[in-house]
């Protein structure tokens, strides 16, 4: 019996295309005093051995499936071919063969360089499958959904914005994959082709590929937690649970793979299993994702400050509210659109019917807050639900905003720009520019006014509608109100922005 | 696509097909090519597995004998005219050779 603690394992970074470099790692590794013994899909295993030179052989046999288990019937005859010749066998793993021999001039086992090629550029077609055309496909996908629907939207969110990082990477990753191999499939069979053999395509080494997944993990956590920790926005951490999971995956695939072994089960079952632990961790990563985010959605709202504003008494006084998210200052307006004084106190009770309440679209590199849209009024006995803003009791007004806010002011400038455009609507400024009337002009920014008296048309009446934008070097708000302002509110907004 | 692939012969697929003129398994065949060629062709395990396996499923050779996973195999009539056909292509090379530096 094998004595397990003698055995080292190896990590070494191969493929189907770099075989020969392997062969020649298991040979500096017999010279030292190591003999391979096993390959388990992640590491070489080796076990103590007199320190000798051994001539190693690594196939591909591909008359057996990549999720073999066991050698079936013509792979047992291959081997048996292999060690009449000379060779001893070692192993195998799917299509890969080992031997070794003690002969370092005995006729290597594959004599045909282009039949040779011609196995390694089979077998390595999963891969090409996988990392050339799926990988790439769903990355364009993500792409399109990130950057067409609503680009504003990398600025508004770590997970988008990191998203947009990875998702671009591996789009990357898969161009430069295809440029390679295309490059190295010439240069091989223009090798073959004057008898120079084939050319072992290059790989980093595992620890360069294990540290570079740990780079990029930690990165992509890490800044989850950074931008948690800056923003007060909880929902990035959830890329940590996403990290964990990625790296609590290749094991249980590598062990799932070891059972099927145990088991000798069939390609086709090992591949249903692989795939099935694959979908499998998917489900999972799903579940422990909208988990996270129901738990921080819970977790943000014990934080979130909301302003409610009591519709009974705006039937009484003709008040309306609403809150700039800087330093939460609360403006009440009266019926004519004065800015009159109240104490922060005036929260609003729960049930008043009628509220108007922040939101928030993201705490990123851009912060977009805005009013709610869903309207319910319940005033003197009249209930009635409205989607969308714009209305109002006629005797109070109605005000509703959007503020962007970045210390970056270039991203506020593609904020604008995009509103200009008005080619996206989804999640972007949309405000008529050009149409404006440009009420202040200041070295710090400027205010814009766009009123169309048709603008919000309702069965019974036609209400007013004043489009507001004050534009400052940090800062974008959007209001719209039922009513003109006068001067000095415009003034004490304005003054308040950053 | 076993056609495409048998279009010419490579020097070992010309000597295999040539060995199994005579009843032989897949280890006499690497033995009498070796020595056929004075060790100038060496055929290795692993290609005269895929080989053999190549010519039987184009019909150029047929199986004659299982002994355990020991295979014999001789030459069809098909190997024989793909044998002939590759003798003249390279008694043509060598004619043209000869035509020029003869």
């Amino acid at each position: 019996m094998k004595e397990k603690s003698k055995q080292i394992r190896r990590y070494f970074s191969f493929g189907y295309d770099s075989l020969d470099t392997l062969k020649h790692y298991l040979e500096d590794m017999a010279k030292q005093g190591w003999m391979f013994v096993e390959y388990t899909g992640m590491r070489l295993v080796f076990e103590p051995c007199e320190a000798r030179e051994l001539n190693f052989a690594v196939e591909i046999f591909d008359k057996t499936s990549q999720y073999a288990t066991f050698c079936n019937e013509e792979n047992l005859e291959y081997i048996e071919y292999c060690e009449q010749a000379g060779w001893h066998y070692i192993s195998s793993f799917g299509v890969l063969q080992f031997f070794y021999s003690e002969d370092l001039e005995l006729t290597p086992i594959e004599t045909d360089d282009r039949m040779k090629w011609e196995s390694i550029w089979k077998a390595g077609k999963p891969n090409r499958f996988s990392i050339g055309l799926i990988l790439p496909l769903c990355a364009i996908l993500q792409l399109f959904t990130i950057l067409g629907m609503n680009p504003m939207g990398i600025f508004l969110s770590y997970i988008n914005f990191a998203n947009l990082i990875v998702w671009s990477a591996l789009l990357i990753n898969g161009i430069v994959y295809w440029i390679r191999t295309l490059l190295w499939r010439k240069r091989c069979l223009k090798s073959i082709e004057a008898g120079e053999g084939i050319i072992p395509q290059k790989h980093m080494t595992a620890r360069q590929g294990y540290t570079l997944l740990a780079v990029i993990l930690c990165l992509w956590s890490g800044g989850g937690i950074l931008t948690a920790v800056i923003t007060g926005d909880h929902s990035p951490i959830m890329i940590c649970v996403i990290c964990v999971l990625v790296v609590l995956m290749l094991p249980v695939i590598l062990w799932a793979r070891r059972l099927a072994v145990r088991l000798k089960l069939s390609p086709s079952m090992n591949l249903f299993m692989q795939l099935a632990l694959g979908i499998g961790f998917g489900f999972l990563l799903m579940v422990a994702a909208v988990v996270m985010v129901l738990f921080l959605s819970l977790w943000d709202e014990q934080g979130h400050s909301e302003w409610e504003f009591s519709a009974k008494e705006a039937g009484k006084k003709g008040e309306v509210s609403f809150t700039v998210p800087v330093d939460d200052v609360a403006f009440f307006f009266d019926a004519a659109g004065n800015l009159i004084e109240q104490p922060q106190e005036k929260r609003a009770r729960k049930d008043s019917g009628y509220s108007t309440k922040r939101e928030s679209e993201g705490h990123f590199l851009l912060q977009l807050d805005f009013s709610s849209q869903t309207l319910i009024w319940n005033y003197a006995g009249y209930k009635q639900e409205k989607v969308f803003a714009g209305m109002f009791p006629t005797e109070g007004i109605d005000v509703h905003y959007e503020m962007y806010q970045s210390r970056f002011a270039c991203l506020l400038d593609l904020v604008e720009w995009w509103g200009r455009k008005g080619r996206i609507s989804q999640g972007s400024l949309n405000y008529p520019f050009e149409k404006a009337e440009v009420l202040r002009t200041e070295e710090t920014g400027k205010v814009y006014c766009y009123y169309d008296e048709n603008a919000v048309t309702r069965e019974e009446e036609d209400f007013e509608y004043y489009q507001y934008l004050f534009r400052k070097e940090h800062s974008i708000l959007k209001l719209l109100c039922s009513q003109e302002l006068p001067e000095e509110t415009l003034e004490e907004l304005y003054q308040i922005l950053p | 696509m076993a056609r495409a692939k048998f279009q010419t012969l490579t020097e070992q697929m010309f000597y295999i097909l040539l060995c199994l003129r005579e009843e032989c398994c897949g280890m006499d065949v690497m033995e009498k090519v070796a020595s056929m060629t004075n060790g100038y062709i060496q055929i290795g395990a692993g290609t005269m597995y895929t080989l053999l396996a190549d010519f039987q499923k184009s019909g150029m050779i047929e199986e004659t004998a299982v002994e355990g996973r020991k295979r014999s195999y001789r030459i069809t009539g098909k190997g024989r005219d793909m044998l002939a056909q590759e003798y003249e292509r390279l008694q043509r090379q060598i004619k043209d050779y000869e035509n020029i530096y003869g």
